[in-house]
């Protein structure tokens, strides 16, 4: 079934063949797992939100007419949702330009000190998982499903320059704390 | 000669700049230590972050969420089974009184009479009497509860087989 495209699916899925959509849940869970992981930095949550979002997916599915990506589409209800999760929890959420303009420093927020670290992939992961909701969101999408910043910005609903900024300011901050730790001796 | 800075060290590692400037940028950077380090450094955390491993859903994740699909599917269906039920009542008895009359004028026609419109007039006439009559000050009572109580009933179990698609 891989060759097979989420168009097609989904109108296999329309026709009354309910078992294909879990070709779709098993295409998208884990990415789309990985990405409210890190927005909400709770892995039961993660998995709860998923499959709620699936549901709400498979119960759209009608009205998803595939002027946009089934992915994008997918991707706009899991990052909506997470959203609402947190705002939910009265957690503290950064949302448009607004949050561009509020600096995070990831040195003095979270000084995640990992000198006996030696794993530059480990420490890099484990810092990201401390970013933002926002931020996490758009590495994720960027780094892991290799959505281009205007896919993620429909996503998120937000100006493609704000995904750049986001995007440069998450690795600017992973740079900044990597320099900290002395993670640049190797590189010289 | 440019001002290197992050927002440009950035635009450099996407390849979002044009030649000219990649190149003006390529100098500046073997000019100075200290952004090369930077550069270097961003570059790392850019092949680090391409390497993001994927964190994996419990093992039964999907045969669960395919339960819930098919629980939602069957939820839908006695929602729709339970619209069609009520509309179905309401058409009967529609259909009900439409034959009554119907029943009543052909049964009571007189075979040679030419004015069919005006016995059918009669009829209904005679019809509005008999509800008229129904719906009197005695009846109109016991019809109101007998109606408020259908709403109830219909009302309860509606929004019980709403309450119950929700939490599938």
């Amino acid at each position: 079934m891989k060759g097979v495209s989420d168009q097609e699916i989904i109108e296999s899925v329309k026709k009354g063949n309910h078992s294909d959509y879990a070709i779709l849940i098993d295409r998208y869970k884990n990415k789309a797992f990985s990405m409210l992981t890190r927005m909400l930095k709770n892995k039961m949550e993660a998995e709860e939100i998923l499959q709620d979002c699936f549901l709400k997916a498979f119960k759209g599915l009608n009205n998803f007419k595939g002027n946009s990506k089934f992915s994008t589409w997918f991707y706009k209800i899991v990052y909506n949702s997470a959203l609402s999760r947190l705002s939910v929890q009265k957690r503290k959420t950064e949302t448009e330009m607004s949050s561009i303009d509020e600096h995070f420093n990831l040195i003095s927020d979270y000084d995640y000190n990992l000198i006996e670290q030696q794993d530059l992939s480990l420490y890099i992961r484990e810092m990201v998982s401390k970013l933002p909701a926002n931020y996490a969101s758009v590495i994720s999408l960027f780094y892991l499903e290799n959505l281009s910043c205007e896919e993620i910005s429909e996503i998120m609903g937000t100006s493609v320059n704000n995904i750049k900024v986001m995007l440069h300011r998450s690795r600017s901050a992973l740079r900044d704390i990597m320099i900290k730790n002395n993670y640049t001796e190797e590189l010289l | 000669m440019i001002e290197l800075n992050d927002d440009l060290l950035n635009k450099y590692i996407d390849d979002e700049l044009d030649r000219e400037l990649m190149q003006q940028i390529k100098k500046e950077l073997e000019l100075s230590p200290k952004y090369m380090i930077k550069y270097k450094a961003l570059l790392s955390v850019h092949n680090e972050l391409k390497k993001l491993l994927v964190e994996e859903v419990s093992p039964n994740f999907t045969s669960t969420l395919m339960l819930k699909v098919q629980k939602s599917l069957k939820s839908k269906r006695e929602q729709n089974f339970f619209i069609v039920s009520v509309l179905s009542l309401f058409f009967l008895i529609c259909i009900g009184i439409i034959g009554y009359l119907l029943a009543n004028y052909i049964f009571t026609a007189e075979p040679n009479s030419s004015d069919a419109f005006t016995q059918f007039t009669e009829h209904s006439e005679n019809f509005i009497t008999l509800l008229h009559n129904f719906f009197s000050k005695g009846n109109i009572s016991i019809i109101g509860s007998v109606f408020s109580f259908m709403l109830l009933i219909s009302g309860y179990y509606f929004y019980d087989s709403m309450k119950h698609s929700k939490q599938h």
